[in-house]
């Protein structure tokens, strides 16, 4: 070959058209916190909105000079040469029409949800298809994009921006959070080491896989994948009950961050990790079964992915706080739905603390006489010293429960300053011989994970 | 595979040997490149069509545009056989070309060696100026792969390809229309780290690279109209019958407006006195620019063979397209645009005598800059940007950098003027925001600023953003001084004034 023809391969010629700006992309607990609100207040995205119509108006834009110079100037047979074309035209009359419409409807934040958008499309579909003759499957293929403008932004640590489409920000979210504290909270201690199998070996089950292993009675051998023991890890009904109360809508944390964004993010966080353990775990069953209780006029478990989210979207922090009452949901949907007994309880109580609705049924268990004598001497609100004694009530009869293990965690959603506050000195008092308030900053998530997990996993 | 080869190497043999016989010449210090992969040479194709040159980086913006119609959309002008023009000519070509036949290949290799013979005698200092650009471009992404490298290793500044690409891409464009000077920090803080240091070496080699661009002269004319004229001499001296087998898969090198004015061009310099003597490549080496080649001709003569040309080439240009039912409705309005498009050009360049790429850029420049607001804490400035380099993510650059204007050169991140960009296309008119608030925090990035961004349509409707200005309107004339606005239409004025007035997203 003579010298000046050359081979060239990717080691000597890189492909130009690399992305390097894609290399890691973290999302921080402050921009997950901004993912969240953005998700349920859609009118916080505008600028993003625009940016999307503006990338797919360049997008357009280049398409159609690349379509026109690709016609010109390269061999094509008929099928592509008529489709090319086609997308001209819907390209064409998107850039000069549809697009700056849509534009200006952001701008005046009339095209927020995805309903707006798909009526959008529908209606120039429909011109489209009055002004010029076009392939109506192709031509909603690419106004499909569109749907795009309800894509919410998103930033690293760094400030770079990613988009994130509606559908996914809860598994973002999730998983962001849940990593988070998954990262914290494998600081254990060393002398905790793993070994395997371990714990009591269960004969019977061993046996039996042994058999459908072999499938031979009895079997010629048990090897070591055979072997099946009692399983270590507790198994766990876990109960998030989170305030929603009126009071929770006060921001409090840097960034405007209210009570309720907190505790929605600190459950949601849990809900992941927990989650994430579970399928970490590779068992056949999960260990931890999660349920959200929020602390609504009249509460309810919500036990699947779906209607969490619902709450999470729809939750408003309104009405009063009726701890006593969320309590007692769970503890009756314990005693109705769970009647297994392998299964400990671990409720979570997500607070600003302010229960203020007393429960006109029968608390069980025995009141506390000295707290309520402790109380009475405090300037604490007269139906939150009320709550609080029946909650004491309430939590000593479950952790005195001989069937089954109870376990509290209780989460004051505050900064570190409300530790000098009267009414943490009470819900101290309150918590004795149950459990201790854990303070919860959500701002401060380096902290969050390794508070919360060892409260409340590791005891 | 080693069978194509051979049959390559046979075609180039030929094609040389065939060029020296049809122009007396043929080039000796070139390249011929091959892409082993395909998909490569696509986006080099793509990259050098959007950069200039096959080195020069373009902005994250433009990237993720054409990743997108490659690998997605899967459009690629890819008939194009790739020629830069340099001193040392450098011809790229995929080696999915080996499927073509040995006639098809020594055909446009005919005319890519021609094209590189013209460049390496050629009397223009257009191949020079074009090597010392490529150079430059090279050394950049050099000074990038190696530094940003670095700079991310040791570190951990994942950010850092990203700005980087965007800040030389936009700086590229900015230094053309002399937008770069705003401040020209000290040499000393070249020691303060990698991340300055590259950044003033980046600002030098660009503005070497801008003054390069603006003498270039125009030689596309002359370049692509000398290709097809040698390859149609080549083809007219085939039998019919090869003709015929040959032609149709040459669209790429037959079928341009640019190349078949272009050579129409030669055709009527070869007429004339006092070239009588002289053979087609003599002709072209003497040609500085494309104004020679045309400015022999008064505009009417020009007209009339443009138009002559026109009707010609609308009867025959429907043997490139296989849509026949398409071909006047859809395919030759098409074309016939294109070839307006460079018959326009030809007028331009007759009338006003333009022979630099300067002229063109400052006829119809991409990048204007319209004067800035005064407002009580601050600055915003306010450009109009045509090329797809600057998006809203680049704006950022753009404001980084204009804040070198400050005294002291301590950092070449936030502190002065926000900015507003104009663009139009088609039917969008956008008039995009980036403004940064006071913040106490120090920046992690480039990017780690408190920004309000806004992209608005620039609509005609007089009442459009009405309640807002009259709401604002007493605040306004007290807090904003508009006066050093000039060069802008009265919906982007309202719109500006719109703009000035969000705090928030």
């Amino acid at each position: 070959m003579p010298h000046r023809i050359k081979w060239l391969t990717e080691a000597h010629y890189q492909d130009p058209l690399v992305d390097y700006g894609s290399t890691e992309f973290v999302l921080q607990f402050e921009n997950a916190a901004d993912l969240l609100q953005k998700w349920r207040n859609p009118k916080l995205g505008r600028s993003s909105r625009e940016g999307t119509v503006i990338r797919l108006a360049n997008e357009a834009n280049r398409t159609i000079t690349t379509i026109e110079n690709t016609l010109l100037t390269t061999s094509l047979d008929e099928k592509t040469e008529r489709d090319l074309i086609e997308q001209l035209k819907i390209l064409n009359f998107m850039l000069n029409f549809t697009l700056p419409e849509a534009l200006e409807l952001i701008n005046t934040d009339q095209l927020l949800s995805i309903e707006d958008v798909l009526k959008f499309i529908q209606k120039h579909l429909n011109l489209m298809q009055q002004e010029i003759q076009i392939d109506v499957g192709m031509a909603q293929g690419i106004l499909n994009q569109l749907k795009d403008i309800t894509d919410i932004e998103i930033k690293d640590q760094f400030g770079r921006s990613r988009k994130v489409n509606r559908d996914e920000v809860l598994d973002v979210l999730g998983r962001t959070l849940a990593n988070l504290i998954i990262r914290q909270s494998s600081l254990r201690p060393v002398d905790q080491v793993d070994i395997k199998p371990r714990g009591k070996l269960l004969l019977k089950e061993t046996f039996k896989a042994a058999v459908l292993r072999t499938s031979r009675i009895p079997p010629d051998e048990v090897i070591s994948d055979d072997i099946r023991v009692v399983n270590q890890d507790r198994l766990s009904l876990i109960y998030f009950i989170v305030d929603v109360s009126q009071s929770m809508s006060i921001p409090v944390f840097s960034g405007g961050l209210t009570r309720l964004d907190g505790a929605l993010l600190t459950s949601l966080g849990m809900f992941y990790y927990f989650n994430t353990v579970n399928r970490r775990k590779r068992r056949s069953f999960d260990t931890f079964k999660m349920h959200l209780v929020p602390v609504t006029k009249l509460p309810y478990v919500i036990e699947d992915k779906r209607k969490l989210e619902d709450f999470l979207y729809n939750a408003e922090a309104k009405g009063k706080t009726r701890l006593v009452h969320a309590l007692n949901a769970v503890h009756n949907h314990v005693k109705s739905y769970q009647k297994n007994n392998d299964f400990d309880v671990q409720v979570i109580v997500l607070t600003d603390g302010r229960p203020n609705v007393p429960f006109e049924g029968r608390v069980p268990g025995v009141k506390n006489k000295f707290l309520n004598e402790y109380l009475n001497e405090s300037t604490t609100n007269v139906d939150t010293k009320t709550c609080m004694l029946q909650l004491n009530q309430f939590f000593n009869y479950l952790k005195r429960n001989t069937i089954r293990e109870w376990d509290i965690s209780y989460f004051l959603m505050a900064p570190e300053k409300f530790r000098n506050s009267d009414l943490f000195k009470d819900t101290q008092v309150m918590l004795t011989g149950i459990t201790k308030p854990v303070l919860v900053d959500p701002t401060q998530i380096e902290k969050l994970g390794a508070t919360i997990i060892r409260n409340m996993v590791m005891g | 595979m080693l069978e194509l080869k051979q049959e390559f190497l046979e075609a180039y043999l030929e094609a040389r040997k065939e060029l020296k016989e049809l122009i007396g010449k043929d080039p000796s210090d070139y390249v011929v490149a091959l892409f082993i992969d395909s998909q490569i040479y696509d986006s080099v194709l793509m990259q050098t069509l959007q950069g200039e040159t096959p080195h020069a980086l373009l902005s994250t913006n433009e990237l993720e545009l054409l990743r997108e119609i490659k690998d997605n959309k899967k459009i690629v002008p890819n008939g194009i056989d790739l020629f830069f023009g340099s001193k040392k000519p450098r011809i790229y070509l995929p080696s999915n070309r080996f499927k073509l036949s040995k006639q098809v290949l020594k055909a446009k290799l005919v005319q890519l060696l021609a094209m590189a013979t013209l460049c390496e005698n050629s009397m223009s200092r257009f191949p020079t100026l074009l090597e010392q650009i490529y150079r430059n471009d090279s050394i950049i992404k050099e000074l990038f792969s190696n530094n940003v490298f670095e700079l991310i290793k040791e570190r951990g500044t994942p950010w850092a390809w990203q700005y980087f690409q965007d800040f030389v891409a936009t700086m590229r464009l900015l230094a053309i229309y002399g937008f770069d000077d705003f401040y020209v920090p000290p040499n000393t803080v070249r020691k303060t780290s990698v991340f300055y240091n590259f950044l003033l070496e980046i600002k030098d080699i660009n503005k070497e690279r801008a003054q390069l661009t603006r003498k270039l002269p125009l030689f596309d004319l002359v370049l692509v109209g000398f290709g097809h004229k040698v390859l149609r001499t080549y083809i007219n001296s085939l039998p019919e019958k090869v003709q015929e087998g040959v032609v149709p898969q040459l669209k790429a090198n037959l079928g341009q407006p640019i190349g078949e004015l272009g050579s129409m061009f030669f055709d009527l310099l070869s007429e004339l006195e006092e070239n009588k003597d002289k053979n087609i490549l003599e002709i072209a080496t003497d040609l500085k620019s494309d104004y020679d080649l045309v400015r022999h001709w008064n505009r009417k003569e020009t007209k009339q063979f443009v138009e002559e040309l026109r009707e010609k080439s609308s009867q025959e240009a429907i043997h490139w397209h296989s849509y026949r039912n398409g071909y006047w409705t859809d395919l030759w309005p098409l074309r016939a645009r294109t070839f307006d498009q460079v018959a326009a050009y030809i007028g331009k360049i007759q009338r006003k005598n333009m022979s630099l790429l300067a002229d063109i850029l400052e006829d119809k420049p991409e990048v204007e800059y319209h004067g800035s607001i005064e407002l009580s804490d601050k600055e915003v400035v306010v450009f109009s940007i045509k090329p797809d380099t600057i998006g809203q993510e680049q704006l950022i650059i753009l404001r980084n950098h204009l804040l070198a204007r400050k005294d002291e050169f301590l950092t070449p991140l936030p502190g002065l003027p926000d900015v507003i960009v104009f663009k139009k296309f088609a039917g969008m008119h956008i008039a995009s925001y980036i403004g940064v608030k006071n913040t106490d925090r120090y920046p992690k990035s480039p990017y780690d600023l408190p920004l309000i961004t806004r992209a608005i349509q620039v609509s005609k409707k007089k009442d459009a953003y009405l309640s807002v200005l009259r709401e604002e309107e007493g605040k306004l004339s007290e807090t904003a001084d508009y006066s050093k606005l000039k060069g802008l239409s009265e919906p982007q004025h309202r719109a500006i004034r719109y703009l000035i007035r969000q705090e928030d997203s």
